[in-house]
């Protein structure tokens, strides 16, 4: 008897252990994408796209929904947390975020900072880490809810699928989750980027749009390219996809980048299939230098006008004439981060900081002013692994002369 | 009862029996012709033509009488003459009707007692099986039997069985479960420490693994003592169909119980506690089903399962032919009725029905998977996964603590006995018996091949 008393003692204290959010499915509005904006009076503007779920196929016996697979209310406060609880003034189901993909930033909120914002996704329970944090470089940002989003029914599900399939065919964006931005916030001497999405009028007829009842006329396609750079929590400026290239290089995380090589009359397209980065700060005669080995093993996609790729000595000027562009490509964006930005969002500081943890205590207050001034130098040392199916080009009359 | 006094040429003789239960052609020819016949010298010895016991008290006799036994008395010498002519209708051998195989011995045990007992001799052939006979029951005195093999078996098992045999004191008794309840120590543990077999191979494979059988005349079902959690897992054909093929059916059985027990608890949790766990897609439809049906997700997976279990006993108690119409109707019909109807949504009529298949995947486990569904789903529907933890360590915890007859029933990962667990081993390569069950003479065979 006394067994089961206990028992049942220790089953009442799991009870009290604060799992009791029973929440009936029938009773949840799911977030896809949440967008975080400003309003004109200076107060925040949170819009929730939400799952429709009488659209879906489940209670729809045969052939498309007419209805829209989603909504969007916006909510506005002082705070986050009053946008979001404004937005249920509106909706009468519960607002529930455990299936956010996508977490989107208005150009002017991530100007503003974005530590309100990761305070808040941090603290909340039903937050979670996974959505992909977006900036969108438009004045408009809402109307992302009114672009085209190709094959997909909502738009945070089009960002996943993108985040997915992306970076295996190009390394112009960046798929960043908030995991990600919150390490690279707390990482000292590396600062955070987002991805970016701009707007691109679209000029034909909207032949894109598979859902008819959306947005017949829309007319604006989105362009995932890019990335939004931070310092601190402060959006500080954008790099395009060239320059974003050189961000997966200098990370070391890329998947598939297509580096164009003009050689002779034509351009040979080199293919990164991987590459490591050697990133090394010293500080000689009291200057900054920052020292950046990056070793490229490529493959060769196509070799226009004819470069005969079974002789060694066209191999090798290839590769020189590869590494003397990406070395420009490179130089090119860490100048931009250091004098624009002033961001390292490279990670040179946490380099110097893995490898030297004396020295970086004792300039890391000053890293900033010794990024954005110091002196840099690129090597890039490429090495073409595969030349394709074929090695001799395919039009034979060229060698023939 | 017949009385049945007749003269011979030297005097008076009686015989009695019980109509129906002995061959009367055979007493006829045996015993009424010779005392009969003019050639009868008075040596009843030796006119009767059959072996007989002598019996000179009345307890004695009757209950001879009463088992089926002819009883002769000649003149007033104050002695009976016991002879066996017993013969009355069974069924034959036939196949049975659960513990089917594709493979194997179909045969199975019958309602008397003999018939089984020669079925367990017929496969093992040895001296050392050894059957002893008790007599259990005030009115039923009905024969129960301990088989064994002596060598092999579990000394201390064995002398335990006999001292609760001992202390069983029952009016009648017609089945191997009354037993069962009798010796089992854990009355109220949804598992049992006590195998059951209909077939004799079963049970001379678990003979020779120490274990100890028990019949009782009069039901075809045989105990195994004792029974490891594991066994139920195990089917006889296991050990005839190839090792792989054998392996991969374990496999699925274990991962069959743990969706039979676990599923409606899981899924109540995580759709009614958990949504961000189950895939988006897949939330979408669940949400657009049940937004038109009325109860809470809980009480859906709660009535459906009941439903099933209702279905399963009204075709079990019907006859075949029916039964089968009857699931067939219930589970199709009022199935896809309700879906429509929208009082359940389709997403847990599918959860409700593998539940349900499963199930049937360890059939032997039936109590075992009701009870820890029923407190699977209790504590998974108000407490959410938390709930399943607590649910899954009160149930390793009883599993754990379960003996049976002095011998843990989880014991089961001992080196022997992972050989013949989850996946079983080659034949050639279990060259042990398990040793949680056998003390001695564990090496079943000596060359690998």
């Amino acid at each position: 008897m006394r067994r089961i008393v206990c028992l049942c003692l220790c089953m009442l204290t799991l009870v009290c252990a604060g799992c009791q959010s029973r929440r009936e499915p029938k009773k949840l509005a799911v977030a896809n994408s949440v967008l975080y904006d400003i309003g004109t009076r200076g107060d925040y503007e949170v819009t929730a796209e939400i799952m429709n779920p009488s659209a879906s196929q489940g209670t729809q016996k045969s052939g498309a929904s007419s209805k829209n697979p989603s909504i969007t209310i916006t909510g506005k406060g002082a705070s986050i947390r009053d946008a979001v609880a404004d937005i249920t003034v509106t909706l009468e189901q519960d607002l529930f975020g455990g299936h956010n993909k996508a977490r989107f930033f208005s150009e002017e909120f991530a100007k503003k900072g974005m530590i309100n914002a990761l305070d808040f996704l941090a603290r909340d329970h039903l937050a979670d880490e996974t959505p992909y944090m977006v900036v969108i470089r438009d004045p408009n940002p809402k109307d992302i809810y009114f672009s085209s989003i190709a094959l997909s029914d909502m738009v945070g599900n089009y960002i996943e699928r993108m985040g997915k399939s992306q970076p295996k065919h190009t390394a112009k964006g960046v798929f960043v989750n908030t995991l990600d931005f919150t390490k690279d916030y707390y990482t000292e001497g590396k600062q955070p980027v987002t991805g970016l999405i701009r707007f691109e009028s679209c000029v034909d007829k909207p032949s894109l749009n598979t859902d008819g009842n959306q947005n017949p006329t829309s007319t604006r396609l989105i362009k995932y390219e890019g990335l939004a750079a931070f310092k601190d929590d402060k959006l500080v400026g954008y790099m395009d996809g060239k320059e974003t290239q050189v961000y997966h290089l200098l990370t070391e995380d890329v998947d598939t980048a297509f580096i164009t090589v003009p050689m002779g009359d034509g351009n040979t397209v080199l293919e990164i299939s991987h590459s490591s980065a050697d990133k090394k700060v010293t500080f000689p005669e009291g200057k900054t230098l920052i020292g950046v080995t990056v070793k490229a093993f490529l493959r060769v996609v196509t070799a226009e006008q004819g470069i005969d790729l079974s002789r060694p000595e066209a191999v090798k000027a290839l590769e020189e004439e590869f590494d003397q562009r990406v070395e420009k490509q490179i130089d090119a964006a860490v100048h931009k981060a250091q004098r624009q930005f002033h961001s390292d969002i490279f990670g040179f500081g946490a380099a110097l900081h893995g490898k030297d943890p004396q020295k970086w205590r004792e300039i890391k207050d000053q890293w900033d002013d010794l990024f954005s001034s110091a002196d840099v130098s690129v090597t890039v040392q490429s090495n073409i692994i595969r030349e394709g199916e074929i090695k001799q080009p395919i039009t034979m009359e060229d060698i023939g002369e | 009862m017949v009385i049945e006094p007749f003269e011979t040429p030297r005097g008076r003789a009686m015989i009695v029996y019980i109509d129906g239960l002995v061959n009367q052609s055979l007493v006829d020819r045996d015993i009424v012709k010779p005392l009969k016949s003019p050639s009868f010298n008075g040596d009843i010895s030796a006119a009767l033509e059959a072996p007989y016991a002598e019996y000179t008290d009345v307890p004695g006799v009757t209950q001879e009488i009463l088992g089926g036994n002819v009883a002769c008395f000649y003149r007033e010498s104050g002695v009976a003459r016991i002879l066996e002519f017993r013969q009355f209708q069974t069924r034959g051998v036939q196949e049975p009707d659960a513990e089917g195989v594709i493979r194997g011995p179909k045969e199975a045990f019958t309602e008397n007692i003999r018939t089984n007992t020669s079925l367990i001799r017929r496969k093992l052939k040895t001296p050392d099986l050894k059957i002893e006979d008790y007599t259990m029951g005030r009115q039923s005195h009905t024969t129960v039997s301990l088989v064994y093999v002596e060598g092999i078996v579990n000394q201390q098992v064995l002398a335990e069985i006999k001292r609760r045999f001992s202390k069983i004191d029952v009016g009648v008794i017609f089945e191997t479960g009354e037993i069962e309840q009798y010796i089992d120590e854990n009355t109220f543990s949804p598992v049992s420490g006590i195998g059951l077999t209909q077939k004799p191979d079963v049970l001379a494979q678990r003979l020779v693994e120490g274990r100890v059988g028990v019949f009782v005349d009069g039901t075809p079902h045989a105990l195994t003592i004792p029974s490891l959690f594991i066994e139920n897992l195990h089917t006889s054909s296991d050990y005839y169909n190839r090792v792989l093929y054998a392996s991969f059916i374990r496999i699925l059985r274990s991962i069959g119980l743990l969706i039979t027990v676990m599923l409606p608890g899981l899924s109540v949790a995580v759709i009614s506690y958990h949504q961000e766990m189950i895939p988006s897609a897949f939330l979408v439809s669940i949400i657009s089903t049940t937004l038109k049906t009325p109860l809470p997700v809980a009480i859906e997976v709660f009535l459906l399962t009941i439903m099933f279990e209702m279905l399963r006993e009204a075709g079990t108690r019907l006859p075949k032919a029916i039964g089968s119409a009857i699931t067939i109707v219930g589970s199709l019909i009022i199935g896809d009725a309700a879906v429509n109807a929208g009082i359940v949504s389709a997403p847990i009529v599918i959860i409700v029905a593998l539940t349900a298949v499963t199930g049937f995947m360890v059939p032997s486990l039936a109590e075992f998977t009701v009870v820890y569904r029923g407190l699977f789903w209790l504590l998974g529907s108000t407490m959410g996964l938390v709930g399943i933890g607590s649910a899954m360590v009160l149930m390793l915890t009883q599993l754990a603590s379960t003996d049976s007859f002095g011998i843990p029933i989880l014991s089961s990962f001992g080196k022997a006995e992972r050989k013949d667990g989850v996946v079983r081993y080659p034949l050639w390569d279990m060259l042990y018996r398990p040793e949680s069950l056998v003390k001695d003479n564990r090496r079943r065979k000596v060359r690998p091949r």
